[in-house]
Parts: structure tokens; C-alpha cells; sequence
């Protein structure tokens, strides 16, 4: 019956105008499967945490509906909606053990004392935090804080979790820590989550599905890997990743019996037949992995990309150059999507023993990964080619 | 520590006599025999307490009937102060977070408000009161301060401030907009509770033109008029009134006395953040 069950969410046509007049949301649809943990992504600003709370209910939309569990919840108030949201400063109640955090959730729905104690304990042992019971929220860590937030939200079952950039306030170390706990306590609960964020990677690594959001659209909604390996935009392209996906402009042309794709300087010979994309002006999207220096030293064939290394980056496993193409990195030809998702310099991802060039030095690379090729005004995806011989 | 400049010492230790002085006389001259504080009330020798005893206050106890003035007192102002913080309370909360129609016409007549002094308006209140047929209950001490705009607006900067996500996360843990002002905001609102409370009870504590206006009878006399119709009583005397100051005070000595921790904390709340 997979595919019939009536829970999850379900978002239709949602749009949010705020009285300012600033459009937070226009016309959205998304589905989060019952026991699904979607990621939704995207820079600050692109109306990310206006859908969390509007299907919270702390804002209401200006059009659209919103079905959570099979129900229409859309003109419901919060307490409504059998939603449980932890938010990005946690929001725990100053005046309040651990405890009676925990319990609080419980005591608004008038549990008995009994069963409220047994839950309590439950999603303590849950989370590690038995020991901290007793204590006020002022008196523990940040870890612990977050943990006291993401029980209070489990404590009552909700019949969707909504999570607000729960771990941006914790330092590196920990938020990988917690990112992997939090993906086992959704997996082991199996309750519909939407995780909202900023961070690439924590969508990359957390989600079963990943929805990349800018400007209030929705660009792509989809697994992770397919999300990395065929991304629907060049926004989509260059914001997943570390560093995301090079974006350089070029132009297909037809020549004799096939065509061709020049590239900042370069010039690839494609295939025989009739060009991948209608001949013309084009972003090429090539990820940073995909990029590796010619061997040996001048003079460099036709094919090859030649670049100014700027700043070099050593990691330790490897090594990241960040190099600026000849002639403009964005032409003021390609649409806002594309010039604004376009990082500004080209990122080679080099391995630790590769010869590693100096700032200043000029480097030649050619594609050893396939090409990505984006419509150059409003960055939607044309095709992808594999890289010349 | 900064030196102060000797001269400006000097006028602050002058300053703290002027303000001392007259309570030192009060607690002192209750304590003596009512011939000696007439006599060396011109003479240092009057903030010496010679042939001390309690006899002035038992005096005031047998002439009048002060615990029916100090219960008179503490309904009066007990129920101001309760009244006060609910309605005000709920009011700034109003405020400061719900959205509703007039909600900034309201907030600027609450701020005019504060300007306008009670004495300004006691007479056509004095007025509308007579015509309700309230005059000498508790009511008519009551009802006209329990409304108080200084305490709406204490009350809504607090609240301005509060972060907003509590109650956000109050309300998706399921508690209505009630229940969040009652279980978590109010919770969180100590220091400005504490701040209301004591300067409502100060203000009603003290309160003297407008009970003189509207009581008549000893049933619901409060203790500053009580005071007042003290004095003129024969035989006067000045021992037994300072007394009986003296024992109108107390209660305000030891509420400060109770509440000096809230007060630091509310004073620290309302200084500059970090």
C-alpha cells in the first residue's frame, strides 16, 4: 500500500506576501512522504524558514494549502496542527528543568502525570539526558540544549518535525557529531521531518531527499546524489558542493558534420551529428573534481583551459586551487540566476601528491568529468556532454 | 573607584542628613515620653532616645482603632497591586505581540496617559464616582488604579524584548494564546512583575488626596487619612503620632526589605544590554 498512506505533508500553491509588500513564497508545491526526512536548502533569504512557518502555522499563507497526516491544516493555529518544531536558539523555557521542558508538550494536552513521566523518561533515555533532568536550560552546554529541543520535540510523537537550522549554533565538530545523531534518531522515530538549513553538506549527508529553494521557488526537489549528478539549474549546480560546480561561459557551434564548445579560450571538438543544445551561448558547468592540470609543460594543445592560480588551499587530503579564467568569469550576457549562483573564481580539486602550483603560476587543465551545459539566461539545464579525448 | 572632590563629599553627606534627619526624629520621638519631644524637638538632643519605651504605641492602639486602618490599607492596596498586575500585564502583552486593529492608536493614548496628573482629573472622577454611588467602599479606592499607564508601558517594553520564539515554541507545543502568556511568559516576567508590584504598592501605600475625597467612614479609612484625622484628635500628642508614623511605615520598610533582590534585578534588566 506503499504510496496510499495518508500521512506526510503535502504543500499546494503555497504563497506568502508579507504586508511590506516583500514576496516570501510564490506558488510552491512539495510532498515529504510519510517517515521521509526532506532537506530543504538554500541562501539566506530564500524563504526557507517562511515555509516552515507557515506549515508551523506561526505565519499564515497568502494562498495555498497545506495537508499534514491527511488533514487539512491550513487555517488551523498552531497548537492545531500535531507539529513539533525545534528552533535554531533551541527556544527553551528559561523557568524550566530539563524535565519540565520535556514535559511541557505533554502537560498542554493534558496527559495524565503517569503517562507523562513514562514518556519523559522514555525520550530521555532516547537522547542521553537522563542525567540532566533536573537542571535549567541556562546551566548546559550547547550540545545538551540541542538535545533538550529535539526531545521536547519527539516527547509527544508530533505527526511531523519541523527543524530550524537546529544545529547552526554549535561549533564544527559538534554539529557533525549531532548531524549524525540526528539522522539516526529520525531513522530509529521514522517520523516525517523537514530539516531546513543553510549548509549544503548537512543537506548533502542528512536527507533522503534534498529541495533547493532560492528566491522563493523551488528549483530541484530530489535525492541528494541526483541532485549533485544532474542538477536542474546553474544555481542548483554551483550551490551543492564543496566548493560547488565551476560555471564558465562558452558557445556551442555547428562545424562541418558535428560541432564544438569553446570554453574561456579553449576549444573542444565534440562529437559528429547535430550539437547536444541549439548553437549558441551557453554556461558550462564543470565540478571541481572534473578538472585536471595538463601533464608536462608548454606548449599546451587547444583543448587545454589555461588559468591564473589565485590562492591555493591545502587540506591535508587535498588541495583546493581557486584560479581565475582569461576574460570575464560571468559575461553580462547570462541571465541574474546564473551571474548570481556563478562562483567568482574557477576551484580545481587536486589530490595531496599532485604537483601543487604556486599562487601567480599559470596552470593548464582539461575536463576529465562530463560537462554540464545551462541555458545562459534563466540557467536551466540544456545537457551534458562528456569530456573531449 | 573614583575620588570624589572633599566639597562634594561634604554636600552628599548634608544632602543624606536633610533626608535622614526627619526619619530619625519620627523613630526616635516615638519612643519617648510625649513631654520631652516637644521640648527638645529644637535641640540635637531630640535623636536621642531618653527614657525609651513602647507606651506612645500602645497609646495609638487604645485611642483608635489602627488594625482595622492597617487591614483598610492592605485590602486597598493588595487588591490594586493583584488587579494591576493582571490587567496591566495582559495589556502591554497585547501590545507588545498581538496584531489587531487600533493596536498603535492605543499604545500612543497609553503613552499621552502618563503625562496627565491624577490630581488633574480627581475632581471629575471625585464626580463620576458620586453619581455611580460609590463613595467610602474599597471599590472606589480600587477600581480608578488598577488601570495604569506607566505600568502598561513598563509592561509592554518588557515584553518587546522577551524572544519572540518562546512563545512560538509554546504555541506549537500546543498551548493556546492564553495559556502562553500564563505558563511561559509571565514565568519569564519576574523582574517586571516585581518592578509593578512594589511601585503600585508604593503609589496606593501613600495615597492620601483621593481616600480623603472618597471615605468617610472608619470601615474603610486608609491608614495616611487615618493619620491625618489622628492628628487633630485631642489631646495632641506628638508621641503618639510619630507612633503611629511609625508603624505606617513599617510594612513599606519590609516589603522593600523582601523584595531588594527583584529590585536590583529589575534595575539591571532595565540597564544596557551585555
Amino acid at each position: 500500500m506503499a504510496g496510499l498512506r495518508p500521512g506526510g505533508l503535502r504543500i499546494e500553491g503555497l504563497r506568502k506576501v508579507f504586508p511590506d509588500g516583500t514576496v516570501g513564497l510564490e506558488g510552491l508545491d512539495l510532498t515529504v512522504e510519510e517517515g521521509e526526512l526532506l532537506v530543504l536548502v538554500g541562501p539566506s533569504g530564500c524563504g526557507k524558514s517562511t515555509l516552515l512557518r507557515l506549515v508551523a502555522g506561526l505565519e499564515a499563507p497568502t494562498a495555498g494549502r497545506i495537508r499534514i497526516g491527511g488533514r487539512e491544516v491550513t487555517g488551523l493555529p498552531p497548537q492545531a496542527r500535531d507539529v513539533a518544531m525545534v528552533f535554531q536558539n533551541y527556544a527553551l523555557y528559561p523557568h524550566l528543568t530539563v524535565a519540565g521542558n520535556l514535559e511541557f508538550p505533554l502537560r498542554m494536552r493534558r496527559m495524565p502525570r503517569r503517562e507523562r513521566r513514562r514518556r519523559v523518561a522514555e525520550v530521555a533515555a532516547l537522547l542521553g539526558l537522563e542525567g540532566l533532568l533536573g537542571r535549567r536550560p541556562a546551566e548546559l552546554s550547547g550540545g545538551q540544549r540541542q538535545r533538550v529541543a529535539m526531545g521536547r520535540a519527539l516527547v509527544r510523537r508530533p505527526a511531523l518535525l519541523l527543524l530550524d537550522e537546529p544545529l547552526s549554533n554549535l561549533d564544527a565538530r559538534l554539529r557533525v557529531q549531532l548531524r549524525a545523531e540526528l539522522a539516526a534518531l529520525q531513522r530509529r522515530t521514522g517520523v516525517t521531518t523537514v530539516h531546513v538549513t543553510h549548509d549544503q553538506a548537512e543537506a548533502m549527508t542528512l536527507g533522503h531527499r534534498v529541495a533547493v529553494l532560492r528566491a522563493g521557488r523551488l528549483e530541484q526537489v530530489g535525492p541528494p546524489e541526483a541532485l549533485y549528478r544532474e542538477p536542474a539549474t546553474a544555481f542548483v549546480a554551483a550551490f551543492l558542493g564543496s566548493p560547488g560546480m565551476n560555471l564558465l561561459p562558452g558557445r556551442l557551434r555547428r562545424e562541418g558534420g558535428g560541432w564544438t564548445l569553446e570554453v574561456a579560450g579553449a576549444r573542444w571538438a565534440g562529437g559528429e551529428g547535430p550539437p547536444p543544445a541549439p548553437e549558441g551561448p551557453v554556461a558550462v558547468g564543470v565540478r571541481p573534481e572534473h578538472l585536471s592540470p595538463e601533464p608536462g609543460e608548454a606548449p599546451q594543445p587547444a583543448a587545454a583551459l589555461s588559468l591564473a592560480v589565485a590562492a591555493v588551499e591545502r587540506l591535508g587530503h587535498e588541495t583546493l586551487v581557486h584560479a581565475l579564467p582569461p576574460g570575464e568569469a560571468a559575461p553580462a550576457g547570462w541571465g541574474e540566476a546564473v551571474r548570481g549562483a556563478a562562483p567568482p573564481t574557477v576551484a580545481l580539486r587536486l589530490p595531496a601528491q599532485a604537483r601543487q602550483p604556486a599562487p601567480g603560476e599559470t596552470v593548464a587543465v582539461r575536463p576529465s568529468g562530463p560537462l554540464h551545459l545551462f541555458a545562459p539566461a534563466a540557467g536551466e539545464r540544456l545537457a551534458a556532454v562528456e569530456p573531449p579525448v | 573607584m573614583r575620588r570624589r572632590a572633599p566639597l562634594a563629599g561634604a554636600l552628599l553627606w548634608a544632602f543624606a542628613l536633610v533626608y535622614l534627619a526627619p526619619v530619625a526624629f519620627m523613630v526616635v520621638g516615638s519612643l519617648k515620653p510625649d513631654a520631652l519631644v516637644l521640648r527638645e524637638a529644637g535641640s540635637l538632643a531630640a535623636f536621642w532616645p531618653e527614657g525609651a519605651s513602647l507606651q506612645n504605641f500602645r497609646d495609638v492602639l487604645r485611642r483608635v482603632d489602627f488594625p482595622r486602618y492597617l487591614l483598610n490599607s492592605l485590602i486597598v492596596t493588595g487588591a490594586t497591586v493583584a488587579l494591576g498586575l493582571v490587567v496591566n500585564g495582559l495589556a502591554g502583552y497585547a501590545l507588545a505581540r498581538l496584531r489587531w486593529r487600533g493596536r498603535r492608536a492605543a499604545l500612543a493614548l497609553v503613552l499621552a496617559l502618563l503625562v496627565i496628573p491624577f490630581e488633574a482629573i480627581a475632581v471629575p472622577l471625585f464626580y463620576l464616582v458620586s453619581l455611580l454611588g460609590w463613595r467610602d467602599t474599597y471599590t472606589v479606592q480600587v477600581l480608578p488604579f488598577v488601570a495604569n499607564a506607566f505600568a502598561v508601558y513598563l509592561f509592554y517594553s518588557f515584553f518587546l524584548d522577551l524572544p519572540r520564539e518562546l512563545e512560538e515554541a509554546a504555541r506549537v507545543d500546543g498551548a493556546g494564546v492564553l495559556r502562553t502568556f500564563w505558563s511561559v511568559v509571565l514565568p519569564n516576567a519576574r523582574p517586571v512583575l516585581a518592578t509593578v508590584a512594589v511601585t503600585t504598592f508604593l503609589f496606593q501605600w501613600g495615597s492620601f488626596l483621593w481616600p480623603l475625597l472618597v471615605t468617610t467612614s472608619e470601615a474603610v479609612r486608609p491608614l495616611p487619612v487615618a493619620l491625618a484625622v489622628f492628628q487633630t484628635l485631642p489631646p495632641r500628642q506628638w508621641g503618639d503620632i510619630l507612633a503611629f508614623g511609625v508603624m505606617m511605615v513599617a510594612p513599606v520598610v519590609l516589603l522593600y526589605l523582601l523584595f531588594q533582590p527583584a529590585f536590583l534585578r529589575g534595575a539591571r534588566l532595565a540597564g544596557p544590554k551585555g
